[in-house]
C-alpha cells in the first residue's frame, strides 16, 4: 500500500478505531517509512496542541440560571396552549351557533303550515301589480259609458 | 410465563447505559433524575459550546438553552440511541442555527478574558502558550461544520467513532473521513506556529 493510502488510516489508528488487519498493516509500514513517522509525529503533535485548548468550567450561578430560564420556557409553553385551547373551545361554540340557527331557519321555511293571514298576505304581494291594474281599470270614464251604453234602451224609451 | 418488565427493565437488559435509565425514569415523571443528568452533562455541554462556537462569552447561555430544549424534548426522547449522542445531536443543532442567527465570527474576540495559561510559566512560554491557543481557536473555527463536530466530539469527550455517527446521523466511514480530513487541516494550520514553539 503507498504511503498516501497508509497515512489515510494514520488517524483511525491514533483512536483505535482501525480494524486488526489494517493496524498491522500500517504498524508495519511505519516501522520503515521516515516519511510516513514525520506525518505520525505531526498529526500527534496538532492534536496535543488542540488538547490544552482549556474552556471556563459552568459558573457559580450555572444552575439557578437553567432553573429560570426553564420556568421561563414551561410558562411560555403554558401560555401558548392556553390561546389554542380557547380558539378551539370557541370555534366549537361558534359552530355549535350556526348549526342552530340554520336548523332553526330549516325549520321555518320547510316546517309546519302556516297561518292564514300569512297565506292572504303572501298572495296578496304575489298579484300586487294585478290589483293595482284592477283599481286604475275601475276608476276609467269607459266604464261609466259602459253603463250608459247597457242602459241605452230604457233610456230612449224614457225620451221617447 | 409472560416476564412482565418495566421500560426501565427493559432498557437495563437491552442497553446497559445508565445514562438512558435516567431519562425514561424522566419521562415516567421523576424530576430529580433529569437533575442527575443534568450535574453529569453540565460541563461537557458547556465545554461543547464554547469550543463549537469559539465564544465562551455565550457558551453558558447556550448549554442553557440546550437543556431546556433537552428537557422540553424528553417526553419524545426513545432510547434507541445512547442519551449522550441524542443530547449532543440537539447541542450540535442548537449551536448551528444560533451560529447562522448570529456573528459568532472572530473567535478570539472574547479570547483574552478567558485565558489564564498555567501562571507559573517564564513571559516567553505564556505568550507562545497565548499564540498556539489563539491558533488553535482559529484553525477550528475555519474547519467546515462537520468535520468541527466530529473533532471536537472525538477529542475532547472521547466519543468513539460509532457514537459520533449516531449523534451526527451519518455513517461510520463518513465519521472516519470526516475525523482524518479534519486532523490533516488542523495539523498543516498548526505547524508553522508549533515548529516556532520548538525554537524557544
Amino acid at each position: 500500500m503507498s504511503c498516501r493510502k497508509q497515512q489515510k488510516n494514520l488517524s483511525a489508528l491514533l483512536d483505535g478505531e482501525l480494524d486488526d488487519a489494517l493496524a498491522q498493516s500500517l504498524s508495519e509500514h511505519l516501522a520503515r517509512c521516515a516519511s510516513c513517522q514525520k506525518e505520525k509525529a505531526k498529526l500527534e503533535r496538532s492534536m496535543q496542541a488542540l488538547g490544552t485548548y482549556a474552556v471556563p468550567s459552568p459558573s457559580p450561578s450555572f444552575d439557578s440560571d437553567f432553573s429560570r430560564r426553564l420556568r421561563l420556557a414551561k410558562a411560555e409553553q403554558e401560555k401558548a396552549r392556553s390561546p389554542r385551547r380557547f380558539l378551539l373551545w370557541g370555534g366549537f361554540a361558534t359552530a355549535t351557533a350556526a348549526a342552530a340557527i340554520a336548523l332553526f331557519a330549516l325549520g321555518v321555511w320547510r316546517g309546519g303550515p302556516a297561518a292564514p293571514a300569512q297565506i292572504v298576505d303572501v298572495e296578496l304581494a304575489q298579484n300586487l301589480e294585478l290589483l293595482e291594474d284592477y283599481d286604475v281599470v275601475s276608476s276609467l270614464d269607459i266604464l261609466e259609458d259602459f253603463d250608459v251604453v247597457s242602459n241605452l234602451d230604457s233610456l230612449m224609451e224614457d225620451e221617447g | 410465563m409472560i416476564n412482565a418488565m418495566t421500560p426501565v427493565e427493559q432498557v437495563e437488559l437491552e442497553m446497559p447505559d445508565e445514562d438512558v435509565r435516567l431519562m425514561l425514569a424522566f419521562q415516567a415523571g421523576d424530576e430529580e433524575c433529569f437533575n442527575q443528568l443534568f450535574q453529569k452533562y453540565k460541563g461537557p455541554i458547556v465545554a461543547f459550546a464554547c469550543r463549537f462556537s469559539g465564544r465562551p462569552s455565550v457558551a453558558e447561555e447556550l448549554a442553557q438553552e440546550i437543556f431546556v430544549k433537552c428537557y422540553m424534548a424528553a417526553p419524545k426522547y426513545q432510547p434507541s440511541a445512547r442519551f449522550s449522542s441524542w443530547l449532543f445531536r440537539i447541542a450540535r443543532n442548537h449551536c448551528l442555527n444560533e451560529i447562522r442567527r448570529q456573528d459568532y465570527r472572530n473567535p478570539t474576540q472574547s479570547f483574552d478574558e478567558t485565558w489564564q495559561g498555567a501562571g507559573n510559566e517564564n513571559p516567553e512560554t505564556h505568550a507562545h502558550g497565548i499564540q498556539i491557543q489563539k491558533a488553535v481557536m482559529h484553525a477550528l473555527a475555519e474547519l467546515p461544520e462537520k468535520q468541527r463536530t466530529a473533532l471536537l466530539l472525538n477529542r475532547f469527550h472521547a466519543m468513539p467513532y460509532e457514537s459520533i455517527a449516531e449523534t451526527m446521523d451519518t455513517s461510520l466511514s463518513a465519521v472516519k473521513s470526516l475525523i482524518n480530513r479534519a486532523k490533516k487541516t488542523m495539523t498543516k494550520r498548526l505547524d508553522g506556529v508549533l515548529e516556532s514553539g520548538d525554537e524557544l
